[in-house]
């Protein structure tokens, strides 16, 4: 949880940043660093894209720190950038990918129990469905069910209203059941 | 108008966003637990949020940070920046013999001045100094390591960029002067292994199991 002292610290090193300092940038990357590559995964489903989406991230937030409004939490701005890097990369691959690749991520149905109850394969199971949701519904749950974020605060990040985005989670929860069940997974 | 199925399917998400009042959303909960139905649809999505909320998160990959600050670009200087960099960047200057010859008188008084009045050496790892720079010494016991370097926020992760003198007793140790601030840091021994500071002032977690070494500089 991110109190006021630390958005207080936060806005010191922003400043310091534009001042010329840009070694204090480095705190800010150490402390997300971990988050942004994380909703880069499991928005982007590759570990390596990710972690492209996640350094270019802190990089745009960097050029752009001038824009950076010291209102709001240095974190809100990058979970934003974060997903929209990540948007413009499905633009990229959008054209490139085509339905039946995004089919055979779905694995075939029949593993062992054994297979499935395991907790890796869970997780390897949970992110392919979450590959398979629609990108607007899986932004949503990434935010709202793997960060934790309130709606008030998913709506600043997407620009999207709470109502609109309720509407995003509750069929992106049940597609995500579908899948997982289609999957064989027991969670 | 909604039909029952979709009523069912609204019950269950305000639970689940944890949007209704506490006795409404008692209420909502002795419907859906006296539903068989429902409650099979309310336990299975219960579930599967469960497994996406408590799923694994994965660290960030090595040298993240340092791959990051390596490719921040320049950024173009403020005014006062430009000043300050004008009124104290390097030039060439011409002088003739005279003016060298007081030069070097008025360097050797004060060199002669400061090793007067040094005092014994410090035992502390901060040292104050002029113009808000504070000379930070650090210390790795490795006695068996052959090169230990120590890589962090005030060098932009580079890993060759100040290289520790070891000591006879086997620890490693090098003054660094940095301005106020907090810097994260680790070793770097034998040009491989990353090792935290076991005497750190503090370290930064991000919570995922990865921790780096913190020093904070005051003046």
């Amino acid at each position: 949880m991110i109190n006021g002292s630390t958005i207080t610290e936060e806005h010191e090193i922003i400043k310091q940043c534009l001042n010329g300092d840009a070694d204090q940038y480095a705190v800010l990357v150490d402390r997300y660093s971990a988050m942004a590559f994380n909703i880069a995964y499991r928005i982007v489903g590759d570990a390596d894209v990710a972690k492209d989406m996640a350094q270019e991230s802190f990089i745009s937030a960097y050029t752009a720190l001038e824009d950076f409004k010291f209102g709001s939490k240095f974190s809100s701005w990058l979970y934003r950038i974060v997903v929209n890097k990540c948007r413009d990369h499905h633009k990229a691959a959008k054209e490139a990918t085509t339905v039946d690749e995004i089919v055979e991520l779905v694995p075939a149905r029949g593993q062992t129990p054994e297979q499935a109850s395991s907790s890796r394969q869970t997780g390897d199971m949970i992110q392919k469905a979450l590959s398979i949701l629609p990108v607007e519904q899986r932004e949503v749950i990434v935010l709202k069910h793997v960060e934790g974020l309130d709606y008030g605060e998913i709506a600043d990040i997407l620009g999207v209203g709470v109502n609109a985005l309720k509407v995003r989670a509750h069929r992106g929860r049940e597609r995500l059941k579908e899948l997982l069940e289609g999957m064989g997974v027991t969670v | 108008m909604k039909n029952k199925q979709e009523l069912n399917r609204d019950i269950i998400h305000k639970v689940l966003d944890g949007d209704a009042a506490p006795d409404e959303q008692q209420s909502m909960m002795d419907r859906i637990q006296a539903d068989p139905a429902l409650k099979e649809e309310f336990d299975d999505l219960t579930r599967v949020l469960h497994a996406i909320e408590t799923n694994e998160r994965m660290p960030a990959p090595p040298f993240f940070t340092a791959e990051v600050m390596r490719r921040l670009p320049p950024r173009k200087a403020t005014l006062g920046r430009r000043v300050q960099n004008f009124l104290l960047k390097g030039r060439v200057l011409r002088w003739n013999m005279a003016t060298a010859f007081a030069a070097m008188v008025l360097m050797a008084l004060i060199i002669t001045q400061v090793v007067r009045t040094r005092n014994t050496p410090v035992e502390t790892a901060i040292v104050p100094q002029q113009g808000q720079i504070v000379t930070v010494t650090m210390k790795l016991h490795a006695p068996e390591a052959h090169h230990v370097a120590v890589a962090g926020t005030f060098n932009k992760w580079k890993v060759d960029a100040n290289v520790l003198t070891k000591q006879e007793n086997g620890v490693w140790t090098i003054s660094i002067p940095l301005k106020p601030g907090e810097y994260s840091y680790m070793f770097i021994v034998d040009g491989k292994a990353w090792v935290t500071d076991p005497n750190a002032e503090t370290y930064s977690d991000d919570g995922f199991g990865n921790k780096n070494a913190v020093v904070r500089v005051k003046t």
